[in-house]
């Protein structure tokens, strides 16, 4: 039903009515910002994303012909976006330090007594110094609990790929932490 | 010691992923935002065309107050004209001679 309903939503948006536009963004939007605020802790950065993220959508709604729900199209837009976001993010900060980052939560010691936000701000902080690609992998992988052949379908990478990506991420995260001072 | 820091991991993981999502403040307004923006895009991205019919009304009404203009110095000249032809002898005397009457 719910599937239906974005379908129509879909041809309505197509034919330029931007009242049933809003309606998918609505529907939708949720889901998108809880992806992208994996990537980002700056709210203006988030609402840019999230922004980048629909306008793609709606520049290919015509594009979407309806073989698969429209969550899953969705997703696979809003997974390249957000990579495509981190591509850049590094881009731009590679001469600015990752300590300058917000929100460095450093000398927390990874055990039972750790709450659930610390370690969400460790995760965060720590996935923060990966290459894009092992960041995305990661984050899909391992927070989003997202499967490899999920996540190949949302990258369009192969699942070898993936799976080697994943690995190479937990190795960096291994010893980035480690010469943070978590591992203790 | 390396199954140790992967166990560490997978903790730290399991952790985070019970964090409560983050809501954003962002989401409030977040379509009416993002149609401004469609709308920006879409009036940047117009062809010449449509910029050429948009401009029609404006062409349009200049048309409209030249011609008005150009009625009103149109009735002065013709004004003159007529009191010229009318009344005025000289000419009444050139046509006289002309016509011979």
């Amino acid at each position: 039903m719910r599937e239906q309903d974005d379908e129509r939503l879909v041809r309505s948006a197509v034919a330029g009515d931007d009242v049933a536009f809003a309606e998918l963004v609505s529907r939708h939007k949720r889901r998108v910002f809880r992806l992208a605020a994996r990537f980002t802790r700056m709210e203006h950065e988030l609402d840019d994303l999230c922004q980048d993220i629909f306008l793609k959508i709606y520049e290919n709604l015509k594009q979407f012909r309806g073989d698969a729900p429209f969550e899953h199209w969705l997703s696979r837009i809003a997974v390249r976006t957000c990579y495509d976001a981190l591509r850049k993010q590094r881009h731009e900060r590679r001469h600015q330090s990752l300590d300058d980052l917000p929100c460095e939560p450093r000398d927390k010691r990874i055990d039972e007594q750790l709450s659930a936000a610390e370690a969400q701000s460790v995760v965060l902080w720590a996935v923060a110094r990966l290459k894009p690609e092992e960041r995305l992998v990661i984050t899909l992988m391992e927070l989003e609990e997202k499967s490899v052949k999920e996540i190949a379908g949302l990258t369009g990478w192969s699942e070898v790929n993936v799976k080697v990506r994943a690995w190479r991420a937990r190795k960096a995260l291994k010893r980035i932490l480690e010469e943070a001072g978590h591992e203790r | 010691m390396n199954d140790n820091r992967d166990e560490r991991l997978n903790l730290l993981f399991a952790k985070a992923r019970t964090a409560e999502a983050r809501l954003s403040v962002r989401e409030e307004g977040f379509e009416g935002r993002l149609l401004q923006r469609i709308r920006e895009q879409r009036l940047a991205a117009s062809p010449w065309y449509l910029w050429a019919w948009r401009s029609v009304p404006i062409f349009s009404a200049v048309i409209v107050l030249l011609l008005m203009l150009s009625g009103f110095q149109g009735a002065g000249t013709g004004a003159y004209l007529s009191h010229a032809l009318t009344g005025g002898d000289d000419e009444s005397a050139l046509v006289s001679y002309y016509t011979g009457e």
